[in-house]
């Protein structure tokens, strides 16, 4: 690429990025600037440690370099938070550690916080269907409360909750087959991975819990307020274990991460106040450009 | 276009001969030394893949389907959707020493041969044993016979190579077969025509 392409080029993505973060800032969502940098002793609960960059700052302490810029920010407002409602928008940089390589990634993302359950679903799912509409994206849901309960009924060994979840992600009816699960919860666990889809009711009524029902029927809710633009995978995960309620992920052709992720969470990490509830999600910049290239 | 990699050898021929019994994969003819074949009626390109890259292949979704081992997928540890057991390639895992020693199953460092090492590593985790896996590319029943192994991993079809080395079965493992395998969100995208082959090969099978 010679250097005028070069430039052209960069031009052409911070046009796109001023488009996105002008969309966020219509809908009052303010531009904040996460730290980089986070504390070594970050439960593991929430991030996985395998894939964290650690670095030595000047002190010779141990930090993290941020996988995901979702928990700094929490953590900058968390102790000052009084119950309003915050919109806010950030652009970064987030590490991963991959194939012995540290990968780096530019994440646009916005966090809406305070604001009731149901009312912030609609928000920022609305964000998310509007931005994977201008790239022909699929937006895809489903609930980590579900996911939760479901793995407190199969009451597996760690191991084997990790292979449990694996098997549902990746549809692997053998492996669900062999981990001697209780004759109802197994046949959920198959209708969920079976090709043809499945009806929410019916898995409802043969794990027969309030919890799993009341999931079930926000999906549903959120399912129909859409109306055909999102569609629901229960068996949708994520490797972030923070989240609380809706998740969600957008999917484009011909790229095999979601460009999008995000979904609600409460308890984020030790501190979080509890009434403190939000729902955000983050944006892969850099395959978003090149979809909008095509 | 739906693309779908085949891995060479027997199984790419399991998987023609199934693909046919749709009435699909007319015109592939696996004595040739094409590896694309075109099938324009039904808008499906084959492709004939080593058997480790048909997994690759899949997971980066530069093909939509993929018909392999389910060792191979265990082994590579990508991220794909199995979408139906297929029925034919069967064979198992299995630990096998010489004259069948069950006793170096107990032995402190035990020292495994195998070209299966995140598969091996997997098993014995589960089972809480410490083990040295020694990694190789072919021809694993030479390590126990050298003495560089105390046991071996590998699959077993017939056992007739583990006999001609003077090597026995000391424990079965698990069974290996072949599977339709789809990128995750290529199978999203391509959603019902996907379930209409899954569904078509189910009829069959």
């Amino acid at each position: 690429m010679s250097l005028k392409e070069w430039l052209q080029e960069e031009k052409n993505t911070l046009k796109e990025k001023e488009k996105i973060k002008r969309t966020l800032s219509q809908k009052g969502y303010q531009w904040v600037d996460p730290e980089y940098l986070m504390d070594d002793k970050v439960d593991e609960k929430y991030l996985r440690s395998e894939h964290l960059v650690k670095v030595l700052d000047s002190q010779g302490h141990l930090k993290i370099l941020r996988p995901e810029c979702t928990y700094n920010l929490i953590d900058a407002i968390k102790d000052d938070w009084s119950g309003q409602i915050l919109r806010l928008q950030y652009d970064g940089v987030i590490f991963e550690r991959k194939e012995g390589e540290i990968k780096t990634q530019r994440q646009i993302g916005a966090e809406l916080i305070g604001l009731e359950e149901e009312e912030g679903d609609l928000e920022i799912l609305e964000i998310i269907t509007d931005l994977s509409q201008a790239i022909s994206g699929m937006v895809v849901i489903s609930h980590s409360g579900f996911l939760r309960e479901l793995l407190d009924m199969v009451n597996l060994s760690p191991e084997d909750e990790v292979i449990f979840m694996d098997a549902l992600h990746h549809k692997n009816e053998d492996i669900l087959r062999s981990l001697n699960l209780k004759a109802p919860v197994l046949e959920a666990c198959l209708k969920m991975v079976d090709l043809q889809g499945y009806d929410l009711q019916e898995i409802s009524e043969l794990l027969k819990d309030d919890n799993i029902t009341q999931a079930l029927v926000r999906l549903k809710t959120i399912n129909d307020k859409f109306d055909g633009k999102v569609s629901i995978d229960l068996a949708l995960t994520t490797k972030f274990h923070y989240y609380s309620g809706i998740l969600c992920q957008v999917f484009v052709k011909d790229c095999n991460e979601p460009l999008i992720l995000g979904g609600r969470y409460q308890g984020l990490m030790p501190g979080m106040k509890k009434d403190m509830t939000a729902i955000g999600f983050a944006l892969d910049f850099e395959t978003y450009m090149r979809k909008v290239k095509g | 276009m739906i693309k779908i990699g085949l891995a060479k050898g027997r199984l790419s021929e399991g998987a023609i001969d199934l693909f046919k019994k749709l009435n699909m994969a007319d015109d592939v003819n696996l004595k040739s030394r094409k590896l694309v074949f075109e099938d324009l009626k039904h808008q499906v390109t084959y492709l004939l893949l080593k058997p480790k890259d048909v997994v690759t292949y899949v997971e980066s979704g530069v093909v939509d389907l993929g018909v392999v081992g389910s060792d191979v997928i265990l082994e590579s540890k990508k991220s794909v959707y199995q979408l139906c057991d297929l029925d034919f390639g069967k064979c198992k895992f299995s630990i096998a020493s010489v004259g069948g020693n069950v006793g170096v199953l107990n032995q402190k460092n035990l020292k495994v041969a195998t070209k299966y090492p995140n598969i091996t590593g997997d098993y014995f985790k589960k089972r809480n044993q410490k083990i040295q896996i020694i990694p190789l590319e072919g021809s694993v029943e030479l390590a126990p016979l050298m003495g560089f192994s105390d046991c071996i991993v590998d699959i077993v079809e017939t056992g007739k190579t583990l006999k001609a080395n003077n090597l026995k079965i000391i424990e079965d493992m698990f069974l290996v077969s072949a599977k339709l395998i789809s990128n995750k969100v290529s199978y999203r995208f391509n959603q019902e025509r996907i379930n209409q082959i899954v569904a078509s090969i189910k009829e069959v099978l």
